[in-house]
């Protein structure tokens, strides 16, 4: 799982696609829902190609991964990575296409890595303006002399057979009215079908026989035949029926059965076809427009403009809102007859949606990922605005002690949550499939859960104020049972001792409604018998308390003070708050957390140092120490600022690399030797 | 009940229990007749078996219930007890060490083959299971530990999350006689001073990819 992660990430890293970087920006459509760009910065001069040639897992893992041969050194695949490269997505069509666009510096040494890779399976066509091949049913790579293009399409819009059934009566009757004797043959109508998904033929009904699908030429006759001989081998079955009376309780296909699996087959396979076709078409458009034609580029968006940076090494932009349409599609197309209710994809809302992005940086001594989010719709921008207008309490950093391993720290505006929940709630149904044409429906029944639901009395209960703190990680002792053996190999039951790690953390939230909160603590204490819960009153606060020869945790401690509730595993922190103290928590700290909606810590080191006591394998432990040894602190901070929510992740690093981005290869590649390591081992014992 | 269930609940059992061990004794009569017992002993992890117990799936595996371990160590009662020549098999399961037996006695050492036999309602595992385990001539007095099962492909099958749980796993077997040892053919087991007794320990996952072995032939003297 490791392992894929890091390729996926290597990947992305990777991927750049080269190309005048302006030129290729030119190229990204205003429509765009995702935009990735790949700084040429990242490969002149943070990690030189050269060096890239000098990784193993960069010809082993990644270039295996991404069927190129592997004996391809980097610096020949034809493409100059020292440019910058743009990845997008787009729907259009019906089709939902990710987008590679990188330039090249040598276009022969690229059109031989491809025909290398691919061209055994597929032809190279020549299109105006560039070359085209296939490369899978849904990946097409094109080429000029100066930029490939790589596109990878899926069509939405494949339709359900059972839709289809279902709503033409008419026809369905027919076919059923014809099955008595269930000899039938198919007149497959493929490319007609292609043209259109709904003008699916039926198959004739033949009374006395079965017949082979006609053939037409292009049209995937192995498939057909396949189909044919299957349903006549289960016909078979059907005629043998007779001869098993005895054994009737095993389900045998009938007549009609078998006629309603193969016009289902058909189906499936025209509307496979039709997706091939409209793939393909998506594919060609899109490459159509980046070789020759005029795009509308998301550029001179200011969606686009405000929040992406410029310099920064690696950018991902995002239409949230689009995206999650998409996303929504993307699992209803499987759900037989969704999609046809559905809105086309790349309809725009009444209402725009959130914009986000991430900048990331690879400095030398840190990882810096600057995130922003706005919307340039007021209404949006205004409610993400009410949602961030909140300050962490000054008293929650009495739970954050010195040396902590890390901490995360929120404080949102509940009341202005809420709120936009149903806002998105609305948004949400309106867009899904049979809901949205009720939407004026969904709306007023939202506007009562709206006057229903008390906003205010929720965010008295909880005002959005909130903290968890991974105190420490103590080891305990435990005792459990081992067997000793004395010189006649008897067995002896004995308790030894040993240390495990014991998580030693507090929760501490903001409420306005203590009374309430006591009643809820105060609860379990009635049940505690009957529910063989060791539950206490301690005076002031309650103790949960386990059997700690069994539990990680011996005592999880409740308490309610000075409007917060606190659930903790660490005594001292209930000790201070009776005494109304508390740890000092340093400077940054503070003003991290004072000064930001969302602020978080981990202290990597003492992380890893930790879980290496835990590792319980040797390539566990291995990688435990290296991530203690080369990455540093990671740190979060999260605002509203300059009309936007923006906020920023850094990730120190240690240890002997150049920069961040060096240290990053360096580390997917040292984790992959461990891994390769191991499996050597394993496989030594395993032989 | 299939073989695979036993297996299953095995390894949940056993998923995230860095260590435990399995200690297999048996005690054989000049007559050939004698006691099996079975030990499954994951106390060394009961802390993380307490917070496994409490969820419902780990690596993938649905974590049984108290009531549902109970029931299928019955049934391995129930099944045991059915093998010819087997009487007070007797099963207990301690919920506080995480401590699982199986104690039983034989009339002849090779009753205890169709053991692992009855467990399973698979053909193919019950072909797997045809293989003797144990075996004891009384004309020759040699008892004999073989291990004709192999789970090398198994383990292999396995993820690696899996796989992890048996790299720190041991295996005893302890084997007492009322006749003197006179030999031993596994060179990693030892005889006790009073010469009845033999014990061999390995790693489970030795075992299991067949680094090593807990085969064994012992000689007894008549």
């Amino acid at each position: 799982m490791m392992k894929q992660i890091i390729v996926a990430l290597s990947v992305l890293v990777f991927s750049t696609t080269t190309s005048n970087a302006q030129s290729l920006l030119s190229k990204v459509p205003a429509s765009a829902t995702m935009v990735i760009k790949y700084a040429g910065e990242n490969f002149s001069k943070n990690v030189p190609v050269q060096k890239m040639d000098t990784y193993k897992f960069v010809r082993k893992d990644l270039l295996s991964f991404m069927h190129i041969d592997t004996l391809t050194s980097v610096q020949n695949m034809g493409i100059n990575l020292e440019q910058d490269s743009y990845q997008y997505v787009i729907a259009v069509d019906s089709s939902f296409s990710f987008v590679t666009m990188m330039q090249l510096k040598n276009p022969a040494q690229f059109v031989q890595l491809i025909k290398a890779s691919y061209s055994s399976k597929s032809k190279i066509e020549q299109k105006n303006g560039f070359e085209l091949m296939a490369i899978s049913e849904n990946t097409y790579v094109g080429w000029n002399a100066s930029t490939a293009v790589i596109v990878n399409t899926t069509y939405q819009n494949k339709m359900s057979y059972y839709d289809y059934k279902y709503r033409n009566d008419t026809a369905v009757a027919t076919t059923y009215a014809a099955t008595v004797d269930s000899a039938v043959s198919v007149v497959t109508e493929a490319t007609a079908a292609a043209e259109d998904a709904v003008k699916f033929t039926p198959p004739t009904i033949y009374k006395d026989g079965y017949k082979t699908p006609k053939k037409k030429k292009g049209v995937t006759k192995g498939k057909s035949k396949g189909v044919a001989k299957k349903s006549v081998k289960k016909k078979k079955v059907v005629e043998e029926a007779p001869y098993v009376i005895e054994e009737a309780t095993t389900y045998t296909m009938s007549g009609e059965d078998s006629l309603e699996q193969r016009n289902r087959e058909l189906w499936e396979q025209q509307q496979d076809m039709i997706a091939k076709q409209k793939q393909q078409a998506a594919a060609e458009n899109i490459m159509a427009n980046t070789f020759t034609g005029n795009v509308k580029s998301i550029e001179s968006e200011i969606g686009y403009k405000k929040i992406i940076e410029p310099n920064a090494h690696v950018s991902v932009w995002l239409n949230s809102e689009d995206l999650l349409r998409q996303y929504q599609n993307y699992f209803s197309r499987n759900i037989y007859g969704l999609l046809k209710y559905m809105k086309p994809t790349n309809e725009k809302e009444t209402v725009i949606g959130f914009n986000s992005a991430i900048n990331v940086y690879f400095e030398k001594d840190k990882m810096r990922m600057d995130q922003k989010t706005f919307s340039t719709d007021a209404e949006m921008e205004s409610m993400g605005k009410a949602v961030m207008n909140s300050k962490q309490s000054p008293s929650m950093l009495n739970y954050i002690n010195a040396g902590n391993i890390g901490y995360f720290s929120a404080s949102i505006n509940t009341e202005a949550m809420v709120n936009y929940y149903y806002t998105t709630v609305k948004k949400y149904l309106s867009n899904t499939p049979y809901v949205g044409e009720y939407s004026d429906v969904v709306d007023v029944y939202v506007d009562l859960l709206q006057i229903m639901i008390d906003e205010k009395g929720i965010a008295d209960l909880t005002p959005g104020n909130y903290l968890f703190v991974m105190h420490d990680m103590k080891t305990k002792q435990v005792e459990y049972t081992d067997y000793v053996y004395d010189k006649e190999y008897n067995s002896t039951p004995v308790q030894k001792k040993k240390k495990e790690l014991s998580p030693n953390f507090s929760f501490v939230m903001d409420t306005r409604k203590e009374a309430f909160m006591q009643k809820l603590a105060k609860l379990p204490l009635k049940y505690a018998k009957k529910e063989r819960l060791n539950y206490t009153d301690k005076g002031g606060y309650y103790e949960l308390a386990f059997d700690s020869t069994k539990y990680p945790v011996s005592s999880l401690y409740f308490m309610v003070k000075d409007g917060k509730g606190i659930v903790t595993t660490n005594k001292d922190v209930i000790t201070n708050t009776i005494a109304n103290k508390g740890f000092m928590a340093d400077e940054e700290t503070k003003n991290s957390i004072l000064n930001n909606n969302y602020a978080a810590k981990v202290d990597s080191k003492k992380l890893f140092e930790i879980l290496g006591t835990e590792a319980s394998t040797s390539t566990n432990k291995k990688i435990c120490a290296y991530m203690q040894e080369n990455m540093g602190d990671i740190k979060t901070e999260m605002s509203y600022k300059d009309g936007m929510i923006q906020g920023s992740t850094i990730l120190k690093i240690n240890g002997k690399h150049t920069n961040s981005l060096e240290w990053f290869f360096n580390m997917v590649e040292t984790v992959n030797n461990i891994y390769d390591e191991a499996r050597a081992e394993d496989a030594k014992r395993v032989d | 009940m299939k073989k695979q269930h036993y297996f299953l609940i095995f390894i949940i059992l056993t998923s995230f229990s860095s260590c435990f061990e399995i200690v297999e004794q048996i005690f054989v009569k000049k007559d050939g007749s004698g006691n099996f017992q079975l030990t499954v002993n994951l106390s060394k992890s009961k802390t993380k078996l307490n917070s496994i117990m409490k969820m419902k799936t780990v690596n993938g595996h649905d974590v049984p219930s108290e009531q549902e371990i109970k029931n299928k160590i019955a049934e391995v009662e129930k099944a045991v007890a059915k093998t010819p020549g087997l009487s007070a098999v007797k099963t207990s399961m301690d919920f506080d060490n995480y401590i699982m037996t199986l104690n039983c006695n034989f009339n002849k050492v090779n009753q205890l083959n169709a053991i692992a036999k009855n467990l399973t309602q698979n053909e193919k595992d019950k072909a797997r299971f045809v293989e003797k385990s144990y075996d004891f001539d009384a004309a020759t007095s040699i008892f004999m530990r073989l291990n004709k099962i192999s789970l090398k492909k198994d383990y292999n099958k396995m993820s690696n999350a899996d796989k992890e749980i048996f790299a720190t796993a041991n295996y005893t077997a302890i084997y007492k006689f009322e006749n003197t040892v006179s030999a031993v053919s596994n060179t990693t087991a030892n005889i006790s001073p009073s010469k009845k007794a033999v014990m061999l320990q390995q790693n489970v996952l030795d075992v299991i990819t067949e680094k090593k072995s807990i085969e064994n032939k012992i000689t007894l003297i008549k």
